[in-house]
């Protein structure tokens, strides 16, 4: 027992993001009781469950957008509770999150759109330096000929990969992907996982991956954890949770 | 950008017009208050304010020329109001004009009326006092007298012509004779007449007293009215007209008398009957004119005994007699 | 006690009780708002491009709307009250009138209720459907604080837009009274305006431009408290949408009630 903590501790010290004994509530609903998973770097971890059982709540935590009761959330190292307003500022600038409905400004154009987080964060200001940056991360989604269309004027795989494109404007380390292909067809989420494993390699982030899309999870995951009753249930990779017997992890291959 | 920038230009164009109107609204509201214009300060003490409140116009020969600024009792009978006038008055206003609250237009917002006076003075400067003439209410009395003693002359000179008629045919006083109400109406007008006429000759010759006082700038209504030519007019009006149609009211009186004294005694055609109806009724007729004039006139007289001008005048006289 | 022993009473008092707890409780959230507004506005960074952008958005774009009711209104006011005052002789008096009643309450309180209708709802749908889209994580996610980016960017504009179109608005409907004045018998713009301004004052004017400032940050504050904390859906993006304007409109007459005792009570009158 003491040998594995070791080990486990081991394990830590190269991990971006790291939760122990997260635990969160809302109200009398508990969503997280107790969940441990670790992300390393250049690893993609998909992480499966059922709806409403914390999924989004998760990542959500992981860039402050949501509190949690106790536990630890670690990323790159540092406790996100217990971070500054600052700290937590050049933490985020580090994340791309790509919200389930892309979460587009509807009164923006794409360009403003994609021009937002690096004039926010300060990044740039040289007027060139951003425009060619915009062209260069659409033109890596696919995307540019759009780029002065509104978000209401694009279908929802293209609002994707412009949400897509706007989370890695910044060239974040680590992307965190809520239920990327949901709502998709399958030949737009088939091109949706596609384009999100050639944008893994191009600007080399890790990743965690919220979905209950097998196609994209065989795709993209290094790794899989399955969520049931607030805990980590399950963790492997694609292959050995298919192969498992346990009928709760069993489900969500038929 | 460019579309950002029109943006701007209009947002700015809508918020610039915004202020600028309020400005112009405040400056517009300032200009009616002469707040903004050069002015110059002047006073008037008041023995009676009459709901006068601050921001009240001024008005010089009837032209908006400033605003009340401050109302203070200064003793237990003295109100003293401070005014704002335009600059542009101020080469005409003279140090003997005055000053008087009046009531402009129909829902009754106060202000005060600045008049001229005939007589020319030395122009007047920042601070002065102005003197205060007396309420209109008096003014409003002997508007009326004026009035009243316009109709007594005309209803005098009816009376006259009928008097005239009855002399001329006598006949028809029959008709009068045996209506008896007539006859008593006719009694009892006349003794109204009598008191009325002598009513009017006392005041008559108070008045023109007073205006012999007036004049010399003795007395009461000398110390309020020196200089107020326009209430001393309408007095001497008044008076002139009083004093004509009290003669003729006092002619008509005899002539009546006369008549009814004739036609008691018997004298006149007694046996003649009446054809001349007309004038019968004309007479009947001019009787209650006449006699509802009259009261009218003694209550017009009663009241400008009373009015406050007058009042100390008349309680001298009672006193000396 | 003789209510507990009624049987129905219970549990109509609990729902009386349970209502009034939701109003004291909305209420204090409310003010909470108001007060985190307050906190954030003194301290940078300040979104100053934002501000202008929703400015823009908020009172030019509402400009059309309140002019063309506000002369509507002028002009109907001024043809109503006309017949009362010709049957007391006192016409002259009708500019005097209109004038007074536009620029003290119609002027403000119908152009408040007019944005509380467009802005304050459109404030509500626009924050609410950005809550359930989530973009208000994702501006707080690219180091923005959504807060002072959109709530304060927001009230900042409607508590100054507000009195411009206040202002514009009176001018207009002053218009619109003199057009109808013109209509029944002569009368030049100049005298007409002398007329108004012969009989407001100061007193008239200042507290209905400072009312009008309470008015945008009630129409800022109820739109945005009920677009920023929409919940379940697109459902609760029209019911933010809707509260934000019926809570809006009742703030601007409490707003309006106690605007006219305080400056009763100060005697500005």
């Amino acid at each position: 027992m003491a040998e594995k903590m070791k080990i486990k501790e081991h394990v830590e010290s190269d991990e971006i993001i790291s939760v122990s004994h997260l635990k969160i509530a809302f109200g009398s609903n508990r969503v997280l009781t107790d969940f441990n998973l670790g992300l390393r770097k250049g690893e993609n971890v998909v992480v499966l469950g059922k709806s409403g059982c914390g999924k989004s709540v998760l990542i959500k935590c992981m860039v402050r957008l949501l509190a949690y009761d106790s536990g630890s959330l670690k990323v790159f190292g540092k406790e996100v509770q217990g971070l500054s307003q600052k700290e937590l500022d050049s933490m985020r600038l580090r994340m791309g999150f790509l919200f389930q409905s892309s979460a587009l400004y509807d009164s923006m154009t794409v360009r403003e759109n994609l021009e937002f987080p690096l004039r926010r964060h300060h990044i740039s200001s040289n007027k060139n330096e951003v425009n060619e940056r915009v062209k260069e991360t659409l033109e890596n989604v696919g995307l540019y000929h759009a780029i002065d269309l509104m978000p209401s004027e694009l279908s929802g795989g293209m609002r994707k990969r412009i949400g897509l494109a706007r989370s890695l404007i910044l060239k974040p380390e680590i992307m965190l992907y809520d239920e990327p292909t949901t709502g998709l067809d399958p030949i737009t989420a088939r091109e949706i996982s596609n384009l999100m494993l050639r944008l893994q390699r191009t600007y080399n982030t890790s990743s965690i991956i919220i979905s209950h899309d097998m196609h994209c999870a065989r795709l993209t995951a290094d790794r899989l954890a399955v969520i049931n009753d607030g805990i980590c249930y399950a963790e492997g990779t694609f292959n050995t949770l298919q192969a498992s017997n346990d009928p709760f992890v069993k489900a969500f291959f038929n | 950008m460019a579309k950002e920038t029109a943006r701007h230009v209009r947002l700015g164009i809508f918020v610039m017009a915004g202020i600028v109107l309020l400005i112009l609204g405040l400056y517009l509201i300032g200009n009616n208050k002469n707040l903004w214009g050069e002015t110059f300060r002047v006073y008037v003490v008041f023995r009676n304010a009459s709901g006068l409140q601050n921001g009240n116009n001024v008005r010089f020969s009837g032209i908006n020329a400033g605003t009340v600024t401050n109302i203070e009792m200064i003793n237990d009978s003295s109100i003293r109001v401070e005014m704002i006038l335009d600059m542009s008055i101020k080469p005409y206003l003279r140090k003997n004009a005055v000053a008087r609250i009046g009531t402009d237009g129909l829902m009754g917002n106060k202000l005060v009326n600045i008049e001229p006076s005939s007589v020319l003075s030395e122009v007047i400067e920042d601070g002065d006092t102005l003197t205060a003439g007396g309420s209109t209410d008096t003014a409003q009395i002997l508007k009326k007298l004026d009035e009243t003693a316009g109709n007594v002359n005309s209803i005098s000179s009816d009376i006259k012509t009928i008097t005239e008629n009855i002399r001329r045919s006598k006949g028809s006083l029959y008709s009068v004779l045996l209506d008896t109400t007539i006859a008593s109406r006719l009694n009892v007008s006349i003794d109204n007449i009598s008191e009325m006429t002598e009513n009017f000759r006392n005041f008559s010759t108070a008045l023109a007293d007073m205006m012999a006082e007036t004049k010399s700038g003795k007395g009461l209504l000398g110390s309020v009215t020196n200089d107020t030519s326009m209430l001393y007019r309408q007095l001497r009006n008044a008076v002139t007209l009083m004093e004509k149609s009290g003669k003729d009211l006092s002619e008509v009186t005899n002539g009546l008398n006369e008549s009814v004294k004739k036609l008691n005694q018997g004298h006149g055609s007694a046996g003649v009957l009446l054809n001349d109806s007309v004038s019968a009724m004309e007479l009947k007729n001019t009787i209650s004119n006449l006699d509802s004039s009259v009261y009218n006139f003694n209550e017009n007289m009663k009241a400008l005994q009373e009015s406050w001008l007058l009042r100390s005048y008349f309680r001298r006289q009672k006193k000396s007699n | 006690m003789a209510i507990d022993s009624d049987p129905n009473s219970p549990g109509a008092w609990s729902r009386v009780f349970g209502g009034m707890r939701k109003f004291f409780a909305e209420a204090g959230d409310i003010s909470a708002f108001a007060i985190r507004f307050f906190r954030e506005i003194l301290f940078p960074p300040y979104e100053f491009r934002e501000v202008i952008r929703q400015s823009y958005e908020i009172g030019y774009k509402s400009f059309s709307l309140v002019g063309i009711t506000a002369f509507i209104i002028g002009l109907v006011l001024t043809l109503q009250s006309r017949p009362t005052l010709v049957e007391f002789g006192a016409e002259a008096w009708l500019p005097a009138m209109v004038g007074i009643s536009i620029i003290r309450e119609i002027g403000p309180v119908i152009t408040a209720l007019i944005c509380a209708g467009k802005i304050g709802s459109g404030i509500g749908a626009e924050l609410g459907s950005m809550r359930v889209t989530e973009q208000i994580d994702a501006m707080e996610v690219s180091g923005t604080n959504p807060f002072k980016y959109i709530v304060v960017s927001r009230m900042v504009a409607t508590t100054v837009m507000v009195p411009v179109l206040v202002i514009l608005g009176d001018t207009i409907a002053l218009y619109g009274s003199f057009i109808a004045v013109k209509l029944k018998g002569a009368v030049s713009l100049k005298l007409f305006l002398s007329q108004v301004f012969e009989s407001i004052d100061y007193g008239d004017v200042i507290p209905s431009i400072v009312k009008s400032v309470f008015f945008g940050f009630a129409i800022g504050l109820t739109g945005c408290f009920k677009g920023y904390y929409t919940k379940k859906g697109t459902a609760g993006v029209g019911r933010s949408a809707n509260s934000a304007v019926v809570i809006g409109s009742l703030l601007i007459f409490i707003i309006d009630l106690i605007a006219v005792q305080i400056t009763q009570f100060f005697g500005i009158f």
